[in-house]
C-alpha cells in the first residue's frame, strides 16, 4: 500500500511543470504538498492519477508499475480544486457515481452513500443539485464523492482554496478529524502552510517542478531547510552570516556556534551561510548587544508584531520583525536595547 | 432593378420601416428602464413569478400578440378605444413585445452593478440622478446598446403585427414583399425589396455583433454579488407600483382581453366560439380545429428534423475551433436575423428550381419551421456541450468510469436536457410561424396562425369570435410550452 514516485517528470510545451520528484507516501500516512502557485503542486497530483503523461520517470503503486493502467482503474481519489462536480447530478448521485462501477449490490452502496454523506454532515441534502449548494457544501459533497468508493490513495488540490477564510478556519478542523478517523494515505495540496501543517504527517515542499523539502511539520518549522523554505513559512529575518572558529559572524554581532543555534552538517561548517533570527528569539535587555528603533508596532492579541531597524551606525539599516510578548509592549520609535535567544537562531544553505 | 428602387413608394416603405423601428425601440427601451431597475434591486412578494411572466410576451406568436391588440384597441374593444390602423396600435404593440428584452439584457447587468458604486457617488456629493447620469448610466451603456439593437432588428423585421393591425396604409419592407409577391403577384419587387431588406439587415447584425463584443468585456469584470433590498421609502414604493401598473395594463390586459373576448357572446359569456371551431368557416376550407391537428402535426415533425439536425451542428461548432466551426456558428444564427418573410420568399422561388418539387410536399412547412427554429436548437446545445469541460470527465474517470460510461452517464444526460429545451422552443416556433408559413402553406392545410389571420380577415362577430378563440388556444399551447422548457432547464453550474 506504498505510492513511490522516482524521477517523474512532465512537460508542457517546452516548460517542464514537475521536474524529476522522487517522493513515497506510505500507507496510511498524510503528505503535505506546500508551495507557490505555478510549483507543479497540482500537475504532480494529476501525473499521479494518470491525468498528465509522464515525460520520465515511474509511479509505482506496492512496487507496480501504473504507466499502462488508465486513471479509471487506478483506484486513486481526487477532489478537484472547483470540485468539478456533476451539475445534473443531485448530491446523491453524485456520491453514487463511484460506486457503480463494480458490481456491488444496490443495498451495499445505499448504505455507502449515506454513510459517507452523514460523515461530511450533509444527511437531508441528497437531493439538492451542486447549484443549490453553497460553496462550503459543494465542497463536502466533493469529499463525500471522493471518499465513497473508498478510494486506495485519497488526493486533494486546494480542497479549501475556495471558500472564504472563516469557513476555511472551521473546515480544516474538520477536515483533520475526518481524516484521522478513516487512516487512509492522503496527500494533500495547498499553497497555505497552516492547513500544510495542520494535515501532514510530512509536508513536501515544492518549488519550481522540484521538491524543495519533505520533513515532519514540527521539524519543518522549527528548522526550515533552505531560506526558500523559511520565507514561504512566513519568516523574514534572513541575514548574511559567516561561521569560523567556533563562531557565527553576522551584523547583529556574534554568536557561539554550539550556543544552542540550529542547523545541519553542511551549515555548521565553516564558510559563508544564511541566518534566519525567528520573530520571537528577541528578548529586551537594558545593556543587550543589539539596539534599534520601533517603526511600527501592531498588536496581534498574544504578542505586538514590531517593525524594527536595526544599524550599527545608522548606515546600513535592517528592517527585522519581532514578536514581542513582553510589557510594557514598545510604540512606534521607542528605542530599544535586546538580545538573542540562540534557540530562535537556524543557520541555511546560501540560495 | 434600379428602376424599381427609384420608385417613390420604395422610398416610402423604406423610410417608414426606419422610423417605425427607431420610435418603437427608443418607447420600449425608455417604458421598460424603470422596470429593469425595479426587477434588479428591489425584492417584492410574486418578484420571481412576475418576472418569469415578463417572457411570456416575448415567446407568443405574433398573429396572437396582433389578435390580442385587435381585440384591445380594435372595433370590438370592450372598452371602445378605436387605434386599429394607426401607428399607436403597432408602436404599442411592439412595446408590449419587446418589452422583455430590454428588461432581461439591461436587468442582468444591472443587478450585477455594486449598489455601493452609486452610493460612494452620493457620498462624494453627488445627487440621485447625478448618480445615477454618471455612474449607473455609463456602466449599463453596453447593454442598453445591446438591448435597443435587438429591439430594433426585430421591430424591423416586423411582419405580422403591422399586416394585422396596420390595416392597408403601413407597410415595413416585410409586409411590402409579403404584398408584392403573394398579392400583386410582381416577383421583380419583391426580389429587389428582399436584396432592400438583406442589405439593411447585414449592417444591423453587423452593429449588434460589435455591440455583444463589448458588452460581453464589460460583465465579466462585474461583480456577480445580486443584492436585492425591499422598498423603503414612500418615493420608492411609489416607483415599484407604478412599474407593477405598468406591467399589468401592458402585459397582461392585451392577453386578457384576448380571453375575455374569445368567452364574450351575444347577451353573456360562453364556448360558444370554441365548439364553432369545429364548423366549417368561410375563410378557409376546413374546419378551423383541422388547424390545430396541422400545426401539431408540422410541429412534432419540424422539431424532429431542427433537433437532429441542430444537434449535428452544435457537435460540429461546440469541438470545433477551425474557421468552418466559426463559419458554421455564424451562418447558423442567420435565419434568426433574417426575416421569416424572406425565408418564405426564398422557398417559393427557390424550390420552383429543384429537380423534386418540394411545394406540393407535406414535408414543406415542417421543413421551413425546422430552418427557422435551427438556431435555436443550436444556441440550446451549444453552450452545454462546451460547458461539459474536460475536468468534468476527470472527475468522472478518478472516480473509476470507463469512458464509455462517462459519455452514458455525464455528456448524454446533460446534451439530452439542453436538447430537450432546443426541441421546447422548436416546438413553440413551429406552432408560432406565420411569415414563412403564410407564402407556403396550401389552402386546404392552414395552421393555426393562418387560421386565425384568415379569420380575422373576416367580416361578422362570428368569424372574430372563433379567430379569438383560436388565438387563445396558441397562446395557452404556446405558454404551455415554454414552462415545460423552463422545468427541463438545469440550473448551470455555480449559478444559484
Amino acid at each position: 500500500m506504498t505510492l513511490k514516485l522516482s524521477g517523474v517528470t512532465v512537460q508542457f510545451d517546452s516548460t517542464v511543470a514537475v521536474d524529476r520528484v522522487d517522493l513515497e507516501v506510505r500507507d496510511g500516512e498524510r503528505l503535505s504538498v506546500l508551495g507557490p502557485s505555478g510549483s507543479g503542486k497540482s500537475t504532480l497530483l494529476r501525473a499521479i492519477c494518470g491525468l498528465e503523461p509522464l515525460a520520465a520517470g515511474r509511479v509505482e503503486w506496492d512496487d507496480r508499475d501504473l504507466a499502462g493502467v488508465p486513471v479509471h482503474r487506478r483506484g486513486f481519489g481526487l477532489m478537484f480544486q472547483d470540485y468539478a462536480l456533476f451539475p445534473h447530478l443531485d448530491v446523491e448521485h453524485n456520491v453514487r457515481f463511484g460506486l457503480e462501477n463494480g458490481d456491488s449490490p444496490r443495498a451495499e452502496t445505499d448504505d455507502r452513500v449515506s454513510e459517507v454523506v452523514g460523515l461530511v454532515g450533509l444527511l437531508g441534502y441528497e437531493k439538492r443539485l451542486p447549484a443549490q449548494l453553497s460553496g462550503g457544501e459543494q465542497q463536502r459533497v466533493a469529499l463525500a464523492r471522493a471518499l465513497a468508493p473508498r478510494p486506495r490513495l485519497l488526493m486533494l488540490d486546494e480542497p479549501l482554496g475556495a471558500l472564504d477564510r472563516s469557513l476555511r478556519r472551521s473546515l480544516l478542523d474538520e477536515l483533520a478529524d475526518t481524516f484521522e478517523g478513516l487512516g487512509l494515505s492522503i496527500i494533500y495540496v495547498t499553497h497555505d502552510h497552516e492547513e500544510a501543517l495542520a494535515i501532514g504527517d510530512r509536508v513536501c515542499v515544492m518549488r519550481a517542478g522540484r521538491i524543495e523539502a519533505v520533513m515532519p511539520p514540527r521539524d519543518l518549522w522549527r528548522t526550515p531547510p533552505t531560506e526558500f523554505v523559511a520565507r514561504f513559512l512566513g519568516f523574514t529575518n534572513v541575514v548574511d552570516a559567516h561561521v569560523a572558529a567556533g563562531r557565527v559572524a553576522t551584523a547583529l554581532g556574534t554568536f557561539d556556534l554550539h550556543g544552542g543555534l540550529q542547523g545541519n552538517s553542511e551549515t555548521l561548517a565553516e564558510g559563508r551561510h544564511r541566518l534566519l533570527i525567528r520573530p520571537d528569539a528577541f528578548q529586551p535587555q537594558p545593556d543587550g548587544p543589539i539596539t534599534g528603533v520601533v517603526r511600527s508596532a501592531t498588536f496581534r492579541g498574544d504578542h505586538t508584531l514590531l517593525r524594527v531597524a536595526v544599524g550599527e551606525r545608522g548606515d546600513v539599516e535592517t528592517m527585522l520583525e519581532m514578536q514581542a510578548d513582553w510589557s510594557p509592549a514598545p510604540e512606534a520609535g521607542d528605542r530599544l536595547r535586546l538580545w538573542i535567544e540562540p534557540s530562535g537562531l537556524v543557520l541555511l544553505p546560501l540560495p | 432593378m434600379l428602376e424599381i428602387l427609384g420608385r417613390p413608394f420604395v422610398r416610402d416603405v423604406a423610410w417608414f420601416t426606419l422610423w417605425q423601428a427607431l420610435a418603437s425601440t427608443v418607447l420600449t427601451v425608455l417604458v421598460a428602464l424603470p422596470g429593469a431597475y425595479v426587477f434588479a434591486r428591489f425584492d417584492f412578494p410574486g418578484r420571481r413569478l412576475l418576472n418569469a411572466a415578463t417572457l411570456v410576451p416575448f415567446v407568443l406568436p405574433t398573429v396572437v400578440v396582433a389578435a390580442a391588440f385587435l381585440a384591445l384597441l380594435g372595433p370590438r374593444s370592450p372598452f371602445g378605444l378605436r387605434l386599429e390602423h394607426t401607428i399607436w396600435a403597432i408602436l404599442i404593440a411592439h412595446v408590449f413585445y419587446n418589452y422583455a428584452v430590454v428588461l432581461r439584457v439591461v436587468g442582468a447587468v444591472w443587478a450585477q452593478i455594486d449598489p455601493r458604486t452609486e452610493e460612494a457617488a452620493r457620498v462624494l456629493g453627488a445627487t440621485r440622478w447625478q448618480a445615477f447620469r454618471e455612474v449607473t448610466l455609463p456602466l449599463l451603456r453596453p447593454a442598453i446598446a445591446s438591448a435597443a439593437s435587438i429591439v430594433f432588428l426585430f421591430t424591423f423585421t416586423s411582419f405580422g403585427v403591422i399586416l394585422v393591425l396596420g390595416g392597408p396604409q403601413f407597410a415595413t419592407l416585410e409586409v411590402e414583399i409579403y404584398r408584392q409577391a403573394a398579392q400583386l403577384l410582381d416577383l421583380r419587387v419583391a426580389a429587389t425589396l428582399t436584396l432592400v431588406q438583406l442589405v439593411a439587415l447585414a449592417g444591423l447584425l453587423l452593429v449588434y455583433a460589435r455591440y455583444q463584443e463589448r458588452g460581453s468585456v464589460r460583465s465579466r469584470s462585474a461583480s456577480p454579488r445580486v443584492v436585492l433590498r425591499r422598498p423603503r421609502t414612500t418615493v420608492e414604493h411609489a416607483f415599484l407600483i407604478a412599474n407593477l401598473g405598468v406591467l399589468a395594463v401592458l402585459l397582461g390586459l392585451p392577453l386578457a382581453v384576448l380571453v375575455e373576448r374569445s368567452l364574450a357572446v351575444a347577451g353573456g359569456y360562453g364556448l360558444d366560439y370554441y365548439t364553432a371551431l369545429f364548423n366549417q368557416a368561410g375563410a378557409l376550407f376546413v374546419p378551423p380545429v383541422e388547424a390545430i391537428r396541422n400545426s401539431l402535426v408540422f410541429a412534432a415533425t419540424s422539431t424532429a428534423i431542427s433537433v437532429s439536425l441542430g444537434l449535428l451542428a452544435a457537435q460540429v461548432i461546440a469541438s470545433g475551433r477551425g474557421i468552418l466551426a466559426k463559419a458554421f456558428d455564424v451562418l447558423l444564427t442567420l435565419p434568426l436575423g433574417t426575416s421569416a418573410v424572406i425565408l418564405g420568399f426564398g422557398f417559393l422561388v427557390a424550390l420552383g428550381t429543384l429537380p423534386v418539387d418540394l411545394r406540393v410536399s407535406p414535408l414543406l412547412i415542417p421543413i421551413a419551421h425546422a430552418l427557422v427554429a435551427l438556431p435555436f436548437v443550436v444556441r440550446a446545445v451549444v453552450p452545454v456541450m462546451r460547458s461539459i469541460d474536460q475536468q468534468m470527465h476527470e472527475a468522472a474517470a478518478v472516480l473509476g468510469a470507463s469512458p464509455s460510461r462517462t459519455w452514458r452517464r455525464i455528456d448524454l444526460p446533460i446534451i439530452a436536457r439542453a436538447a430537450l429545451i432546443g426541441a421546447g422552443f422548436s416546438f413553440a416556433v413551429s406552432l408560432g410561424e406565420f411569415g414563412a408559413t403564410l407564402f407556403i402553406v396550401r389552402p386546404d392545410t392552414p395552421t393555426m396562425p393562418i387560421a386565425i389571420f384568415r379569420l380575422l380577415g373576416q367580416p361578422g362577430a362570428l368569424a372574430f369570435g372563433q379567430a379569438m378563440a383560436m388565438a387563445a388556444l396558441l397562446m395557452i399551447v404556446t405558454a404551455v410550452a415554454i414552462v415545460a422548457i423552463d422545468r427541463v432547464r438545469v440550473p448551470s453550474r455555480g449559478a444559484l
